[in-house]
């Protein structure tokens, strides 16, 4: 396994509103496609932010490739280099003069040599769709928003992270960028064979693409399972103020009015089918 | 690592002394500071120290916390105090060392000297300690109104200084959120030489500036469209009345300021 957490609590000094974590066991596994929901302040930020050394938990052990992050002395950069974090509204760290110094400063702080940056910088790029000699001079601050996010997220491509955490990364996106943000997800998850923990709102988001869901709420992990499992818990969902993909509360609907009808489905194309399937052959209204 | 900033030093307290008109607390410090300049015997700073010792107590202070206010100014203390203690001819010589000679008026113009800026430091530090940043701001605006017949612009500088209060936690926040997202892109913030440091706080520096521009613009835009506009006629939320206990109050400075300096 990749990543490993042993009871891991996480108290602040000042008792702020940032979420605490409340004895926390999780097993990360080589290239899962992970989805982290929850409420805001449910503990999902401090989460993400264990899992690659910014934050110290305050108990419990997390080991990586089996080796103990959380011991005294441990060098944390190492870890940097192998779990990739992007932040939630990424392209509010852009800082250098043009695109491609500044997705060239990740690799450069990992000590890599000029032609390596220049080669980790193109396919970043390319990942992320935009073209390497129309941008690479360009100014990152005279992009627009989503060209912005896109070089926000090259940048942490480029550092070829085996695990890669987002934290809303499609939030005030248009359709259209959040739907290449998304396909560029699964062909990391898939080709690259990335381990992506995919933090989100949006239960259809994470229930298309996510082959584990993790829902977290006051700072424990309360649902640990597959997205069809996880959706059955409609009432601990709603409860803790989360939803279910829209169609899937369709069926639930429709089930509660007396129907017989599956409620472990989650996407579009298979509700459309079920339901076509169901009222085959029926007479209704 | 920035969460332990703390902005300002205003302990809340439900107290005599945080209830009076932050206007007449800061006339007073002025006062009071004027009466400290001009004591020329210990006996006076006996009483000062006495009478900021009440005023703790009064206000309901942790005398710790206090003191600790003093920490920042012990070296200028010190420094004053070996200056005075070699500089100052007159009177008995107390010892010599090589070129150094030590008069008994050095030693006491030198503890004199200490003693002065430990008080002035305490009993200015009370103000800040028992008056809001935002209750300070709305009385230097009040204070600074006869001056803006000549241009002073009082209201201006009030503002600018309440925003900006109201800013810090929020840029620390920011600046925070940054720091992380750069670590977490291998940034090394800690360790190297001086110039090293300084030079990785450009990937830190950079977003901020541009994010408290952001920021600026959105206010001033905000402010605008909600038809904003500053100085005459324009009321505000918490009225600043004098009451019978700010005239007392102000009354025991005046004696006791007066006091001071007879004796």
């Amino acid at each position: 396994m990749l990543i490993k957490l042993e009871n891991v609590s996480h108290l602040y000094e000042d008792q702020s509103t940032v979420a605490a974590l409340k004895d926390i066991n999780l097993t990360v596994n080589q290239n899962e496609f992970i989805g982290l929901v929850g409420h805001t302040g449910s503990g999902k930020s401090t989460l993400i932010q264990t899992l690659n050394g910014l934050i110290r938990p305050t108990r419990g052990k997390i080991f990586i490739e089996n080796e103990e992050i959380t011991s005294k002395g441990f060098d944390l950069k190492t870890i940097r280099r192998k779990i990739g974090l992007v932040f939630q509204y990424p392209e509010h760290q852009l800082f250098e003069e043009t695109v491609e110094k500044d997705i060239a400063f990740g690799p450069r702080n990992l000590g890599l040599s000029a032609n390596q940056i220049i080669d980790r910088v193109h396919w970043a790029m390319d990942m992320v769709q935009m073209d390497y000699d129309e941008f690479r001079q360009r100014s990152p601050f005279q992009l627009s928003g989503g060209q912005k996010r896109k070089v926000a997220i090259a940048g942490v491509l480029a550092m070829r992270p085996q695990v890669l955490i987002l934290d809303e990364p499609s939030a005030g996106l248009d359709p259209m960028g959040r739907n290449q943000l998304l396909q560029l997800l699964i062909r990391l998850n898939k080709e690259y064979q990335m381990t992506i923990i995919l933090v989100s709102h949006r239960m259809e988001e994470v229930a298309e693409l996510a082959d584990r869901l993790l829902v977290m709420n006051e700072g424990y992990l309360v649902l640990d399972d597959s997205p069809r499992e996880v959706f059955q818990n409609v009432n601990l969902l709603e409860e803790i103020g989360l939803g279910i993909p829209q169609v899937t509360r369709l069926l639930w609907e429709i089930k509660k009015r007396g129907y017989n009808i599956r409620t472990d489905l989650l996407t579009l194309k298979e509700v459309k089918e079920e339901i076509i399937s169901f009222t085959r052959g029926r007479e209704l209204c | 690592m920035l969460k332990s900033v703390t902005i300002g030093q205003y302990i809340y307290r439900d107290s005599l002394i945080h209830r009076l008109d932050a206007r007449i607390k800061i006339l007073a410090t002025l006062i009071v500071m004027i009466g400290l300049f001009m004591v020329d015997r210990f006996i006076g700073f006996g009483l000062v120290a006495v009478f900021v010792g009440t005023l703790i107590s009064l206000a309901k202070l942790p005398y710790k916390r206090v003191l600790r206010g003093l920490k920042p100014i012990i070296f200028i203390a010190i420094f004053t105090f070996i200056l005075h203690l070699f500089f100052t001819p007159g009177g008995e010589l107390l010892f010599k060392i090589g070129f150094l000679t030590v008069y008994e008026d050095g030693l006491v113009t030198g503890l004199f000297m200490v003693v002065r800026i430990l008080l002035l430091i305490l009993f200015t530090s009370l103000l800040t300690l028992t008056t809001s940043p935002i209750e300070l701001t709305d009385a230097i605006e009040y204070l600074l109104k006869p001056f803006q017949k000549v241009g002073v612009p009082a209201h201006e500088l009030a503002m600018m200084m309440t925003i900006a209060l109201r800013f810090i936690p929020t840029l620390m926040e920011e600046a925070d959120k940054i720091m992380k997202a750069q670590q977490a892109r291998g940034a090394d913030f800690e360790s190297g030489s001086l110039l090293r440091k300084a030079k990785s706080l450009i990937p830190l520096l950079i977003p901020l500036f541009i994010s408290a521009f952001r920021r600026a613009d959105d206010l001033a835009l905000a402010m605008e469209a909600r038809c904003y506009r500053g100085g005459e006629n324009r009321t505000r939320m918490n009225q600043l009345k004098y009451r019978v206990h700010d005239f007392i109050a102000f009354g025991l400075i005046i004696i006791f300021t007066v006091t001071l300096i007879i004796l």
